[in-house]
């Protein structure tokens, strides 16, 4: 292997994310990317000030996706398996890495019939029992009706009902024994005022109404910043120990650092979390699609797919909370968990039975970028799609401000027959490389990030030739400052995992599945601080979600765009 | 404790299903009243592009000639036409070709085209994969003038929920994305509720229903009133509330039998190998939503953005979509060519219009109280956002339209609209169903509003 370069960056395509509408401090009219504030820290950076974080004024209305809905009924409930009532509901227009951006999130008239069924069903269920009435209330089911509402309202809307709000669900509440005369007052009672709660806008959305303004900020209300960490962390209601420290006035300096802390050390929920988070960053559900002959990839079957994503899953879960690791180990770590399926493609045994853990010593594989996952998913049926490797690399873990590519893109040309074979990488090269049309960010950005897995085929294997020659891994990546210099996967896998870029990158893509929203130039100063810390300090992502989850950007909204 | 999901699927039970649904609320424009016409209008979409003259192969879609169409004409002397497939209505149809999508696309083709089609509205671009449009689309505004107070239009997709480029046909205000229905069952469901019930039984569902709707009405509209909201928030705020619809449960009105078993029996309607019996059930369900009065207006996406498709013809398994539109195994510019591409593209063009035949089947099946059949009372629209396979142009997207949406349209020609924007075909189709100005005469300012006002006059009838 060759020894990392550090060249000057002299020209090229750079940065990362725009931020529609806004320019970025000292950026000028260039646009701007999370990976060009904060003074560009290089490796060993860290002379430049450290910026304030700046709350932003997203949407005051978040509405539940359903992933958070599923999980909310369930908690709501004290239900033992989730409903799978959002099985039935129309799907949330796909766009965004992440599927809760609350914000862009609507309620049409087809998701409106959808919630009064749900409403119905979950009501009828919620009220079948004693036992289910007293779970519903938290534990303690009150005798007086009035007393009934709040306990429930509480954990409906997460916080307190007001008074008119009681008023309002007593009269509803008053009129179920003429509404369900089958069942007891009581449960009847019950039943329709919780129908009316489940549909909500202040259970279905997490309305965000304070407005007291405290310097440029106005800090959330304490069951508002209950619930903002609570569907951040578990995608779920905040717990009775969160919700008692918010109605305590207790979520704030040491007492919050504890609820986040308490939270976080729920593995099983954080499991949960870390994988929903990687699970849409990664485009694991694609797996799935991964389609081949046979004839040409033996190795393959419709299980393998399942074990791609499995595999992902497992080596995510183990960096994260059993090495207690960062960034840098998901880019590098060199084992992986792996089955029967699978161990085809990496040529090693594994026992016949379940996934393995297998530590790879022979330079081949290591980290997230090397698993049968990612490269069989950009590839095509017979090749690999080094273009597409590298999209995904800029676009996913760099962040990369890539121009649009022209809009139509024509085919490569035709081999000639006669004339002596080349590899993909070298026809790639000729249409898009230096001196070429697609000269300008393909030739620095794009193919060297995709040329660095040229090792790995169409399904993922190892391959030491193409169509007959040796295959060329080596390249040269526009880092932000830097041009780094690598031959393979793994050193490309290594420079990122160095590379501040990739860290903000990542810190950035945290935030914005924490903070259920798209990101503006305003977070770039958290994200560098984040990003510093993940980079340099090496912090793992639990580490890294706790510095995100307790900024002022967090716990506040912006003044005003 | 645990929730069976049959708890909220019960309502699919039998064949033929009661409906719960003639709305209580008047529509804004004489859903009762029997002086005015219903009119229908349905949107089919596929992706990719077709095979068309000014790309790679040649002309395989259109007729020879432009002017009157008949059987004859389609079937006979244009038999090697992918529009031949629809030759049993020739009489019936406007073909209508070189339809141009005004705002240059800088990025994706798929991706950019798509918000215009039913919006001819710019987009908000970017490099990302899910621009979104900046105005409302035509299925909406049929949808508020036509359908009851609160009741958009139907939605579907066939295609898979994840997805690099998803559902892009429907927007109910600038850059909001109606989500489609992928599965015919929860459509069916939710259009048929809670199926039958003694009429004492929905008499009760309807005033517990319409008290828990007067206080979430209540609460949406305190959040809509509080100044702190932004401009976004009480969008959406108006959307949810204009949706809260009181329901009575008073109309019978029958699935054929044939069509409920196949929906209740197609599972896992995401998947590859089921998206043309998909296709077919949602035209199923959208034809029996007209003649039921349920819904005005439907769109259908078949396959995502990029439709990724492996169809099957003849036996065969083909090669996903997008690749045989590019003529490579790729979704890219890198991949190895695929034999006979360009004649697979030309036979997925006629299952595409196989497939549209089918809705035409569906809506010629019902007859209308107007005389003729639904058909006659609707303008069944087909159509694809890019233009020719290679090179994924959007300067000549092809539509195919077919009913006269009672009697508005003329039909029975091939016209060329000459590059022209679709914002004209959107202003005759709105004005076609009755959708018009204040003063009668028909719309011709949809869209974008820099872009040249007007209709397709040779159109109208």
């Amino acid at each position: 292997m060759r020894p990392f370069l550090l060249v000057i960056l002299l020209s090229g395509c750079e940065g990362s994310i725009l931020f529609p509408g806004e320019e970025l401090p000292g950026t000028g009219g260039g646009g701007g990317s999370i990976n060009n504030m904060g003074g560009g820290s290089g490796a060993g950076g860290g002379l430049e000030p450290v910026l304030p974080d700046e709350p932003v004024n997203s949407s005051r209305l978040p509405r539940l996706s359903h992933a958070e809905y599923e999980n909310t009924v369930k908690d709501l409930l004290a239900l033992t398996a989730p409903a799978n009532l959002t099985s039935t509901f129309v799907g949330d227009a796909s766009g965004g890495t992440f599927s809760n951006v609350g914000g862009e999130l609507a309620v049409n008239s087809d998701l409106w019939v959808d919630y009064q069924r749900a409403a119905e069903s979950l009501a009828a269920t919620a009220t079948a029992s004693t036992a289910s009435l007293t779970a519903l209330a938290g534990g303690t089911w009150p005798a007086a009706p009035d007393a009934q509402l709040d306990a429930i309202g509480r954990r409906v809307f997460r916080r307190a009902l007001t008074t008119t709000e009681r008023t309002a669900y007593r009269a509803l509440y008053n009129e179920g024994p003429s509404d369900y005369p089958a069942v007891t007052p009581l449960n009847a009672s019950v039943r329709v005022a919780l129908e009316a709660m489940l549909q909500s806008p202040h259970f279905l959305y997490r309305p965000e109404l304070s407005t007291l303004v405290a310097g440029n900020k106005i800090p959330l209300a304490q069951t508002e910043l209950a619930s903002r960490l609570s569907y951040a962390l578990w995608q779920s209601m905040p717990d009775q120990a969160l919700l008692v420290a918010a109605e305590g006035g207790q979520l704030t300096g040491a007492g919050y650092l504890a609820q986040v802390d308490r939270m976080l050390a729920d593995e099983t929920r954080m499991r949960a979390s870390s994988t929903w988070f990687h699970d849409q960053l990664l485009e694991v559900a694609r797996y799935s699609d991964i389609t081949r002959s046979t004839t040409l990839f033996p190795e393959y079957s419709k299980p393998l797919t399942v074990a791609m994503k499995e595999e992902t899953q497992r080596y995510v879960n183990a960096v994260v909370f059993e090495e207690k690791a960062g960034l840098d180990r998901l880019l590098t770590a060199p084992y992986s968990f792996v089955n029967t399926d699978l161990a085809k493609v990496y040529n090693v045994t594994v026992p016949a039975a379940g996934y393995s853990k297998v530590t790879f010593t022979n330079g081949q594989r290591g980290g997230l970028l090397t698993q049968v996952g990612f490269l069989a998913t950009n590839s095509s049926s017979t090749d690999p799609d080094a273009i597409h490797r590298g999209v995904f690399i800029n676009h996913k873990l760099l962040c990369a401000n890539l121009p649009p590519p022209p809009m139509m893109v024509p085919a490569l040309p035709m081999l000639d027959p006669m004339a002596p074979p080349k590899t993909m990488r070298a026809r790639i090269i000729e249409f898009t490389g230096k001196g070429t049309c697609g000269q300008g960010c393909h030739s620095t950005m794009i193919n060297p990030a995709g040329f660095a897995f040229e090792h790995y085929d169409a399904l993922g294997r190892w391959r030491e030739t193409d169509r007959g020659i040796p295959v060329d891994a080596k390249d040269t990546y526009a880092f932000e400052k830097v041009n780094r210099t690598y031959d393979g996967a793994l050193e490309l896998g290594k420079a990122m995992a160095e590379e501040p870029m990739a860290h903000r990158c990542y810190a950035g893509k945290w935030v914005e599945f924490l903070f259920a929203r798209r990101l503006t130039a305003k977070d770039n100063a958290l994200i560098t601080r984040a990003g510093k810390e993940s980079q340099l300090g090496k912090i793992s992502v639990q580490q890294l979600i706790r510095t995100l989850v307790v900024s002022d950007s967090f716990s506040s909204r912006g003044v005003a765009n | 404790m645990k929730i069976s999901r049959r708890q909220v699927l019960k309502g699919i039970g039998g064949f033929t299903m009661s409906l719960p649904l003639l709305e209580s609320v008047l529509p804004r424009e004489a859903w009762g009243q029997a002086t005015m016409r219903h009119r229908f209008a349905a949107f089919i979409r596929a992706g990719n592009g077709i095979v068309q003259a000014g790309g790679d192969g040649g002309e395989r879609f259109w007729p020879r000639a432009l002017g009157p169409i008949t059987t004859t004409i389609l079937k006979d002397q244009n038999g090697d036409r992918a529009t031949s497939e629809l030759s049993a209505y020739a009489s019936r149809l406007t073909l209508l070709k070189n339809v141009r999508l005004p705002f240059a696309r800088n990025s994706c083709g798929h991706a950019e085209a798509i918000p215009q089609m039913l919006t001819a509205r710019n987009h908000t671009g970017g490099s990302s994969n899910d621009p979104k449009a900046l105005g409302i689309s035509i299925d909406w505004r049929i949808a508020q003038a036509l359908n009851p107070a609160g009741l958009g239009p139907l939605t579907f997709m066939a295609g898979p929920q994840a997805t690099y480029i998803g559902e892009g046909l429907s927007w109910s205000a600038s850059g909001v994305r109606t989500p489609a229905e992928r599965s015919p069952a929860n459509a069916f469901m939710r259009l048929t509720g809670l199926a039958t019930a003694p009429a004492e039984v929905q008499a009760l569902i309807a005033k517990r229903r319409k008290s828990v709707n007067d206080l979430v009405r209540t609460e949406l509209k305190a959040l809509q009133q509080n100044p702190a909201m932004s401009i976004a928030d009480k969008t959406r705020l108006t959307q949810h509330l204009d949706s809260v619809r009181d329901l009575e449960v008073q109309m019978r009105c029958d699935l054929a039998v044939d069509q409920a078993a196949a929906i209740n029996s197609l599972s896992g309607p995401q998947n590859n190998d089921v998206r043309v019996d998909v296709v077919k059930q949602f035209a199923n369900l959208a034809a029996w939503a007209f003649n039921c009065r349920l819904n005005h207006v439907v769109t259908l996406q078949v396959g995502e953005g990029n439709d990724q498709t492996q169809y099957t013809i003849g036996g065969t398994k083909l090669p996903r979509f997008h690749w045989i539109s590019h003529r490579i195994n790729s979704d890219g510019a890198d991949g190895t060519p695929i034999a006979n591409a360009v004649d697979l593209h030309a036979q997925i063009d006629r299952l595409q219009l196989q497939l549209f035949k089918h809705l035409l089947d569906r809506l010629d099946s019902y007859g209308s109280p107007y005389g003729g059949t639904l058909l006659d009372d609707t303008a069944a629209v087909w159509m694809n956002d890019l233009g020719s396979g290679p090179p994924h142009s959007a300067d000549n997207t092809p539509w195919v339209i077919a009913g006269s949406a009672g009697g508005a349209l003329k039909t029975g020609v091939h016209l060329d609209h000459a590059g022209k924007n679709n914002n004209l075909v959107l202003n005759t189709l709105l004005s076609a169903v009755g959708v018009r100005k204040t003063d009668g005469s028909p719309t011709d300012d949809f869209g974008d509003p820099g872009l040249s006002k007007g209709v397709i006059n040779a159109m109208l009838a």
